[in-house]
């Protein structure tokens, strides 16, 4: 599980950071290895999907990690970087160590004209959600052993699937 | 590895489908997709080959509303059943929090049915998964064509952890929800508090 206040806190500086490095008209997302998004922003209007991202950024990194172990196992996964590009859109995802999980930082841009740079903020920007997410994870993380639910019941169940009409 | 926000008070989950090649898995999934409302629903994502099969997986996000105050979300997923793409269904397995199984009940799947099985529990320990451990439900699909094993013969082939299971007929839709239904009241009944 990963926690929230943790999340939300980090969010609030890496917003200001996107916003400052200039790349908030791009998306950019953080997502963990299974797939799900805990962070995304643009400030441009276009709605995106943010879950199905999510999944196909993991997806792809993790496809793209497993090839590159054909090539060489001696090379640590936090060295890679992902592109998928034309000369002025695509795809960039780098990998951040967070705590004791690996998260995907990826960010989705059109229209840009010195890419290298761009690539560049977006690696800076890979460290300072490591040092937000190490920095704030002690205080916000307090682990307990029992289940979050108890004794749902059949009826809790059935209510929150109404929509399929069974 | 579900995703629980105590301040917006969401959960997110994942479940995946797994199960031998055409054996129904992603049939459940469009079923779930067709039979759920536009605010449910989330856009289905779909890695195929030319020919429909899945290359690398089916993915559906699914908004089912609150319960005892959290928004609940679950992520579903399909593995590639093809024997070849076990890279593919290793990696999809990374943070499961519930499976749903998908047996083919037809005769002649037995075996391949017993090795995807086999394969799940082999691929969940390379992760450090306890496959008695987790939400599974398995579920008995295709009851609806000839020349089939009894469910009795199946329980006793495939289901030696005595996980929940379910007859279904997926094309149709029978028995895709009480499935679905079953595995996410185990999830969140799995649900560790904390953090």
């Amino acid at each position: 599980m990963t926690s929230t206040n943790l999340v939300d806190t980090i969010s609030y500086y890496l917003k200001a950071d996107i916003q400052e490095a200039g790349l908030d008209k791009h998306l950019t997302i953080v997502c963990r290895q299974d797939g799900m998004p805990v962070f995304a922003f643009s400030t441009a209007s276009e709605s995106t999907d943010h879950l199905a991202l999510g999944a196909l950024t993991a997806g792809m990194w993790q496809a793209a990690l497993a090839i590159s172990n054909y090539l060489s196992k001696d090379e640590a996964e936090m060295d890679y970087r992902l592109s998928f590009d034309s000369t002025s859109s695509g795809i960039y995802v780098v990998p951040v160590c967070v705590g004791e999980e690996k998260m995907y930082l990826g960010l989705f841009y059109k229209d840009v004209l010195n890419l290298g740079q761009l690539k560049m903020k977006l690696r800076q920007l890979a460290i300072k959600v490591a040092d937000y997410w190490n920095k704030y994870h002690k205080e916000n993380i307090k682990k307990e052993d029992g289940t979050l639910f108890t004794n749902i019941t059949d009826e809790e169940i059935d209510n929150i699937f109404a929509f399929s009409g069974n | 590895m579900s995703f629980v926000n105590y301040h917006t008070k969401e959960i997110n989950c994942k479940i995946v489908y797994y199960g031998p090649g055409l054996g129904g898995k992603t049939t459940n999934l469009q079923f779930v997709y067709q039979k759920t409302s536009g605010e449910s629903k989330g856009s289905i994502i779909s890695l195929n080959t030319e020919n429909e099969r899945t290359l690398f997986f089916d993915f559906l996000p699914l908004d089912l509303g609150e319960i005892r105050g959290y928004r609940t979300r679950f992520h579903l997923y399909t593995v590639p059943g093809q024997v070849f793409y076990e890279a593919s269904r290793r990696l999809i397995l990374r943070g499961v929090d519930g499976i749903i199984f998908v047996a083919d009940s037809q005769l002649e799947k037995m075996e391949s049915n017993l090795d995807s099985l086999k394969d799940l529990e082999t691929n969940l320990k390379a992760q450090g998964y306890d496959i008695t451990k987790l939400p599974i439900v398995i579920q008995w699909n295709k009851r609806d064509l000839p020349n089939i094993s009894s469910v009795k013969d199946m329980e006793k082939q495939l289901n030696k952890h005595n996980f929940t299971s379910f007859e279904a007929v997926a094309i149709k839709g029978t028995g895709v929800f009480e499935t679905l239904k079953a595995v996410t009241k185990l999830v969140l009944m799995n649900l560790k508090g904390g953090l």
